[in-house]
């Protein structure tokens, strides 16, 4: 037994370093988990898992989507949706499946020079400092949004007396994140301005161009869309979110032609 | 035991000294309690009192009153209130006296309003450490309050906070309520659990039996299950995240063991029953059952015999019971030869956690002085051997294929080592065990194995 077991556990090991190593080999069955799309899920969460979704499928990777209620939970980076489960890994979050793809030989930015590389990093880190603040913001420390959509929503799975306390850990959580960030002191003005500020700066730089980077799509576009097609398609209490990212019509020329491309069914 | 005193009778010479015969024929003979005094007390309340002593009254034989006299003492000190009460049994004086009157004393001595509690428990192969303070006897009603912290080597944390009264009477009873937080770990799959709840428990003692006991018990607990590593077993981490049980639990017991850890003689069974569903999000019907069996085969030799089981019946829709409702097997107290919650693949996608389960025991056990008369060591010190057998299951709906998979490929292990007592509640096991008959999957203890605890098979 010992020594059926030694070598099962190496084997396991060589298993693992094939797959770590192994390029080209995308593990089939890949599973994206996420939260319940009608009742459940919120804005910052459909950001994110939308984004993923979209890289995926710019990087032609196949996947299947799994709607957990427990998603955040089962995520191997506790609260952070949407994780893989490509094979034996789990990998949660953006950047790290952005990544983790990279590992395995896919990746949609390696026609791009030094500088463009450069310019990817510095406008992904915009849009996560930006617009996912902006969308915590709005969704957890805007009163009257808290209160109508976000509460109602989050607790929607859990019966009673879960879904106060759920709710209440998790915006002490999200709070405390803004906190830190300096972000929960702001206005809801400041945070418009802040968000209007990225959107001209993203603005500028797409241009009359197709993609941010000519003529393929790269990890910022499917970031980019991820964002402002959620804040566009997601009903708040007033269209303000909305209504400023519409104010930039190249970056909504941009989700069109991300949407057609890549989600035939979906109209904007 | 309290101090047991006896005056002879009239008849008897006062000076001369009693012997066994004479107190024989004293102890048949008609007797009645004419009076019963309490001294000591100041801050419980009477009637508290009363329905405990009421039992002196009934007593017809000066045997009779000695028995009644302990069993009241017993029930005093359930109570709670007491640190000690000692008994004075006297022939009655005095104007109100009837000739075969007697007078029962009973001496106590109350607690101190506040104390700290500092004492270690055993549970899941855990010693547990619990710390914390107690406010006795508050308003003199038999109500207590305490908090208490308990910390134990295997990371267990567990803070509660509980209220209890007891309620004389001819059924004593005590009602109780909990507010607790625990946090416990399964170290195998990197799982930690945390629980956020209220434990109602309603306690029915008959008093003269002592030995038998029910409990009616309201439980809402917050679960929370956080899976921190990537490695722990996919099926598992599924379960990871939020849910609420609220169960209504009875738990009825039968003890008649000598000792409660090493125990020479006596039957010891327990059955749980629960039911859970009423609000919260699990729903299911869970019931298992311990006995143990104890005879002395000769004066150094003791047999004991165990089996117990269990089985769970999944009732909801939507959500389903997790891994903190199903049953898991395995450990150095309960199936020995394999590790805590061992038996079962954990990669399989079916194994994880199962719904019914049987296991069994047979020991005997050797006091280590053999031949000598009762000390110390042969009280705290047993050498054992042991033969375990046990398996998992899926209950399903066809009955026979059911019976059939339960004895199929059922695990079997065996061994000798040593059993220590600790106090009165822990127990401590190590064994040299060597499984004979199990699955691949399962994790097993192919050596030495070392286990403390409280409950055991």
């Amino acid at each position: 037994m010992a020594d059926f077991k030694t070598s099962s556990s190496i084997l396991t090991k060589e298993c693992l370093r094939t797959q770590i190593c192994g390029e080209g080999e995308w593990p089939k069955n890949t599973v994206i988990y996420q939260p319940y799309e009608t009742e459940q899920i919120l804005l910052p969460d459909n950001s994110k898992c939308l984004s993923v979704k979209t890289f995926l499928k710019m990087a032609g990777l196949e996947f299947i989507v799994e709607a957990r209620e427990n998603a955040e939970y089962m995520s191997p980076h506790r609260g952070k949706v949407p994780f893989i489960k490509a094979g034996q890994f789990l990998v949660a979050d953006f950047e790290p499946i952005v990544s983790f793809a990279q590992s395995k030989g896919y990746s949609l930015s390696t026609s791009l020079d030094e500088t463009q590389k450069w310019d990817l990093r510095v406008y992904m880190a915009l849009v996560n400092n930006v617009l996912l603040n902006a969308e915590i913001y709005v969704t957890w420390n805007h009163e009257l949004t808290y209160k109508e959509l976000t509460k109602p929503r989050y607790s929607s799975v859990y019966p009673f007396p879960l879904n106060h306390w759920a709710t209440y850990n998790k915006r002490r959580e999200m709070l405390s994140h803004l906190d830190v960030l300096g972000w929960k002191k702001k206005s809801l003005d400041e945070v418009f301005k802040e968000v209007e500020r990225i959107c001209e700066s993203l603005s500028n730089f797409l241009g009359d161009k197709k993609y941010f980077f000519y003529e393929k799509p790269t990890e910022l576009d499917a970031l980019v869309f991820g964002h402002l097609f959620s804040i566009i398609t997601t009903p708040l209490l007033n269209n303000r979110f909305a209504a400023t990212v519409r104010a930039y019509d190249n970056l909504v020329q941009l989700c069109v032609r991300i949407e057609t491309e890549f989600y035939q069914s979906r109209i904007l | 035991m309290g101090n047991l005193y006896a005056k002879p009778y009239h008849d008897f010479n006062i000076n001369q000294k009693l012997s066994l015969q004479d107190f024989k024929l004293l102890g048949n003979q008609e007797a009645r309690v004419d009076q019963v005094h309490m001294h000591g007390y100041s801050k419980t309340k009477d009637f508290i009192l009363e329905s405990s002593i009421n039992l002196m009254f009934t007593s017809n034989s000066l045997k009779n009153i000695i028995n009644n006299a302990e069993i009241v003492r017993k029930n005093l000190m359930s109570l709670n209130c007491f640190e000690n009460i000692s008994v004075n049994i006297d022939v009655s004086s005095g104007s109100n006296s009837t000739p075969n009157g007697y007078k029962v004393t009973f001496n106590v001595q109350e607690l101190t309003f506040a104390s700290s509690i500092l004492h270690s428990v055993a549970r899941d192969n855990e010693g547990i450490v619990k710390l914390g303070f107690k406010l006795n006897n508050i308003t003199g009603h038999a109500n207590h309050f305490k908090i208490e912290s308990s910390i134990g080597n295997g990371g267990t944390q567990k803070y509660d906070a509980c209220i209890s009264k007891h309620i004389p009477g001819t059924i004593s009873s005590c009602i109780s309520g909990h507010i607790f937080k625990k946090k416990s770990y399964w170290n195998t799959v990197h799982g930690v659990f945390d629980e956020w709840g209220t434990l109602f428990d309603l306690l029915f003692l008959s008093p003269y039996k002592s030995h038998f006991s029910q409990n009616l018990q309201y439980e809402g607990v917050i679960r929370d299950i956080n899976m921190l590593s990537k490695e722990s077993p996919f099926k598992l981490r599924e379960e990871s995240g939020f849910s609420v049980k609220s169960s209504i639990k009875h738990i009825t017991t039968i003890d008649t063991r000598d000792s409660k850890v090493l125990a020479n003689e006596g039957v010891f069974f327990q059955m749980v029953m629960e039911v859970a569903g009423f609000g919260g999000d699990v729903k299911f019907l869970r019931n298992y059952f311990t006995s143990q069996f104890y005879s002395k085969i000769t004066k150094d030799v003791v047999f004991q015999g165990s089996f117990g089981g269990g089985v769970l019946t999944d009732l909801g829709t939507f959500k389903k019971v997790n891994m903190m409702d199903r049953f898991f097997l395995g450990g150095p107290m309960t199936l020995r030869g394999f590790q805590s919650r061992g038996i079962g693949n954990l990669n399989d996608n079916v194994v994880a956690g199962v719904t019914s389960y049987w296991v069994s025991a047979v020991h005997i056990y050797v006091k280590p002085l053999f031949g000598m008369e009762s000390n110390r060591i042969n009280e705290a010190i047993r050498l054992h051997l042991f033969c375990n057998a046990g398996n998992i299951s899926f209950f399903g709906k066809d009955t026979k294929s059911s019976l059939e998979r339960t004895f199929k490929g059922f695990r079997l292990s065996t061994g000798f080592g040593v059993v220590a007592r600790i106090g009165n509640s822990i127990r401590f096991e190590f064994n040299l065990c060597s499984p004979l008959q199990y699955s691949a999957g399962d994790r097993i203890v192919d050596g030495f194995q070392f286990g403390v605890g409280a409950n055991f098979i």
